[in-house]
C-alpha cells in the first residue's frame, strides 16, 4: 500500500525518496551522497509538492544526517530516539517526513535558488561516521553556495580539533542541542536511558559549547532549550542569564511529542507558560534584564517580573519579535531559520512565529500571555 | 479503455466531473445524487495530507460553504461545498485515515450529496473537456511554485 503512494510521490519528485522499499535498505542510501531535508525545505525547494497555511518569505533549509542504522541515541523525548518503535527511515523528526535526498542534487537546487535562502543547516546525529560525512557535506554547500552556513552539532561525536575542523571550512555558526536545561533532567532524559546513552553526558556537552564558543566567537553559538521537558521556569531563566552573560543565544523550542516516542503521551507546556518563556528570554537577550528580575514560587514557577515601567514591558511584548522562532540569522542579520509548524500543528495556535506577528496574532498572544497577572 | 489517463504527470478520469477551483472530481451516483473525491492534484498541493474533517449528515449547504477542513504536514485549509445541496453521507474510511485517498484517490470518495437542482453541475468541467482544464490547473500551480521540479 504505501509502495503506491511511494511511488505516486517519486512520480514527481525524482530526487525524493519518502518511504523506502526493501531493495532500497539494502542500498545504503546514506550521508554523505544522500541527506535528510525537512518537508518545509524540501517545499521551498521545488523537491516536494505542497504550500504553508500562511504565505511568508522561508529560505532556512535544514539537513539532517541519514545512516541506515540511524541514531545511536536514546533521547525520551526524540523521534529518531534508538529505542522508539520502527524502522529509522520511518522514523518522524519533529512529526513529519524528512525526505531523503541525494546531496548533489540538494546542493545544486541550492545553488539555483540561493537568492531567495537565508540559513543552512546540517543537524548531525550520533553516529561515528557524522563528523567525516559533516565535512563532506560542508565542503560541497560551501563550494556552491554563499548562503551562511551553521552546523548543529552532535557533542558525543566531537572535540575541539574537530570543531576547529568545521570553523576553517567555512561553518559560521554551531548549535548545540542542549534540550534539558538541568544537569540532572538532562541525565534522565539523554544518559540514563534504555540504550546509547553513554556517550551523552553533560560535562562533554558544556565541553562543546565552551570550545564552540572559543572558537567561533560572541553571538556565534546556541543552545538549544526545550521548554516542557520537567523543568521549572527558574531553571529555564537562569540558563537563558548564563548564555546571554556568555553571549551565547539561547534558542527556544516548545517539547511537541513525538507519538511512541518515550514522553509520547507528556502534555506541552500550556501555552501561557510558553508564551511567559518566550517573554523572559527577550527581556533578558534584548533589554538587559537578569534572573534577579524574575520572581518565582517555592516550584520554580514565574509569577513576577519586577519592571520600573509595567508599561515598557507591556510595550515590549507588543513589538511581537519575542514569540518569533529562534533561530540563526540571515545574511543581514535578519531571521534565517524559521521552522515553520515544526512544534505545533497547522490546524493549532502558532506556537512561534515564522514572521512579525500582525496586530490580530497579537491580540491572541496578549490574551495567551496573560502578562497582567506578572507585574 | 480505460477511463484513466495520465495528464502532466498525474494520472486522471476522463469519465468525471471536476471542480477546478477546489480541485475536486465528482461522480454522478444516481439522477439527484454525486460522490465527491479530490483529484490528484488536490492532494499533491497541499503536501502530505494527515488529516481530513468532513460535517455530520444530512446538512444542507450553499455552494462556497465550509463543509470540513484538511490539513498537511505544513497546510491547512477549508474543503469548500462545490455546489449547493445536502451532505448525505461521509465516507468514514476517510475521517479515520487518508491513506486510501493516495492509494485510489479516483475511487475513494469523501462526501455524497443531494442536487438540489439538476442545474447545479452546470459550473463544473465536463469528462469530455477534463483533460486539456487539467493541464491548465497544473500549469497553474506550477506557476505558483506549489508543485515539485
Amino acid at each position: 500500500m504505501l509502495s503506491k503512494l511511494n511511488s505516486q510521490i517519486q512520480a514527481h519528485d525524482t530526487n525524493v525518496v519518502f518511504t523506502r522499499t526493501k531493495s532500497e535498505r539494502s542500498s545504503a542510501k546514506e550521508s554523505p551522497n544522500w541527506v535528510r531535508i525537512s518537508a518545509a525545505s524540501a517545499i521551498a525547494l521545488g523537491l516536494k509538492s505542497g504550500r504553508f497555511a500562511k504565505e511568508f518569505d522561508f529560505g532556512g533549509i535544514n539537513l539532517l544526517l541519514n545512516y541506515d542504522d540511524g541514531c545511536r541515541s536514546d533521547c525520551a523525548y526524540c523521534g529518531l530516539a534508538r529505542t522508539r518503535p520502527g524502522d529509522y527511515e520511518d522514523k518522524s523528526f519533529i512529526r513529519v517526513e524528512w525526505p531523503l535526498v541525494e546531496t548533489a542534487s540538494l546542493v545544486e537546487r541550492m545553488r539555483l535558488l540561493e537568492a531567495k535562502l537565508t540559513r543552512l543547516c546540517i543537524s548531525m546525529v550520533t553516529n561515528p561516521y557524522a563528523f567525516r560525512d559533516t565535512c563532506t557535506i560542508t565542503d560541497s554547500i560551501v563550494q556552491n553556495v554563499r548562503t551562511p552556513l551553521s552546523i548543529l552539532v552532535a557533542p558525543p561525536t566531537l572535540n575541539r580539533t574537530k570543531l576547529e575542523e568545521f570553523k576553517a571550512r567555512g561553518v559560521d555558526m554551531i548549535g548545540i542541542g542542549l534540550d534539558a536545561v538541568t544537569e540532572t533532567l538532562f541525565r534522565s532524559l539523554r544518559t540514563d536511558v534504555p540504550t546509547g546513552g553513554s556517550g551523552l553526558s553533560w560535562t562533554q556537552y558544556w565541553k562543546i559549547v565552551n570550545d564552540a564558543r572559543e572558537i567561533f566567537g560572541p553571538w556565534k553559538v546556541n543552545c538549544h532549550t526545550v521548554v516542557g521537558l520537567g523543568e521549572s521556569d527558574f531553571d529555564l531563566i537562569e540558563m537563558f542569564d548564563k548564555l546571554v552573560s556568555r553571549e551565547i543565544f539561547p534558542y527556544l523550542f516548545c517539547f511537541n511529542p513525538e507519538p511512541d516516542s518515550r514522553m509520547g503521551t507528556t502534555p506541552k507546556a500550556s501555552i501561557t507558560r510558553w508564551r511567559r518563556v518566550q517573554l523572559a528570554k527577550y527581556l533578558i537577550e534584548e533589554r538587559g534584564y537578569r534572573v534577579k528580575d524574575f520572581m518565582f514560587s517555592n516550584d520554580g514557577s514565574l509569577v513576577n517580573i519586577k519592571t520600573p515601567s509595567p508599561r515598557e514591558l507591556i510595550a515590549a511584548a507588543n513589538e511581537g519579535v519575542a514569540f518569533m522562532t529562534n533561530g540563526c540569522p540571515g545574511p543581514n542579520g535578519e531571521p534565517g531559520c524559521t521552522r515553520p509548524y515544526g512544534s505545533y500543528k497547522p490546524s493549532e495556535s502558532y506556537r512561534d512565529y515564522p514572521f512579525l506577528p500582525s496586530t490580530t496574532d497579537l491580540q491572541r498572544i496578549t490574551s495567551e500571555l496573560d502578562l497582567e497577572e506578572l507585574i | 479503455m480505460s477511463p484513466y489517463k495520465k495528464v502532466s504527470g498525474y494520472q486522471l478520469r476522463d469519465d468525471l466531473y471536476y471542480d477546478q477551483e477546489n480541485n475536486y472530481w465528482i461522480e454522478k451516483d444516481t439522477v439527484d445524487t454525486v460522490k465527491i473525491g479530490f483529484d490528484e492534484l488536490g492532494l499533491d498541493i497541499s503536501g502530505t495530507v494527515s488529516s481530513i474533517s468532513l460535517p455530520r449528515p444530512p446538512q444542507h449547504v450553499e455552494r462556497g460553504d465550509q463543509i470540513g477542513a484538511l490539513e498537511a504536514e505544513k497546510f491547512v485549509g477549508p474543503l469548500v461545498a462545490p455546489f449547493t445541496g445536502t451532505v448525505i453521507e461521509v465516507n468514514e474510511e476517510v475521517l479515520d485515515g487518508v491513506r486510501s485517498l493516495y492509494e485510489a484517490p479516483y475511487e475513494t470518495w469523501m462526501i455524497r450529496m443531494k442536487l438540489s437542482d439538476e442545474n447545479e453541475l452546470d459550473h463544473l468541467v465536463a469528462p469530455s473537456n477534463s483533460l486539456e482544464s487539467f493541464k491548465i490547473r497544473v500549469e497553474r500551480y506550477r506557476k505558483a511554485g506549489i508543485l515539485s521540479w
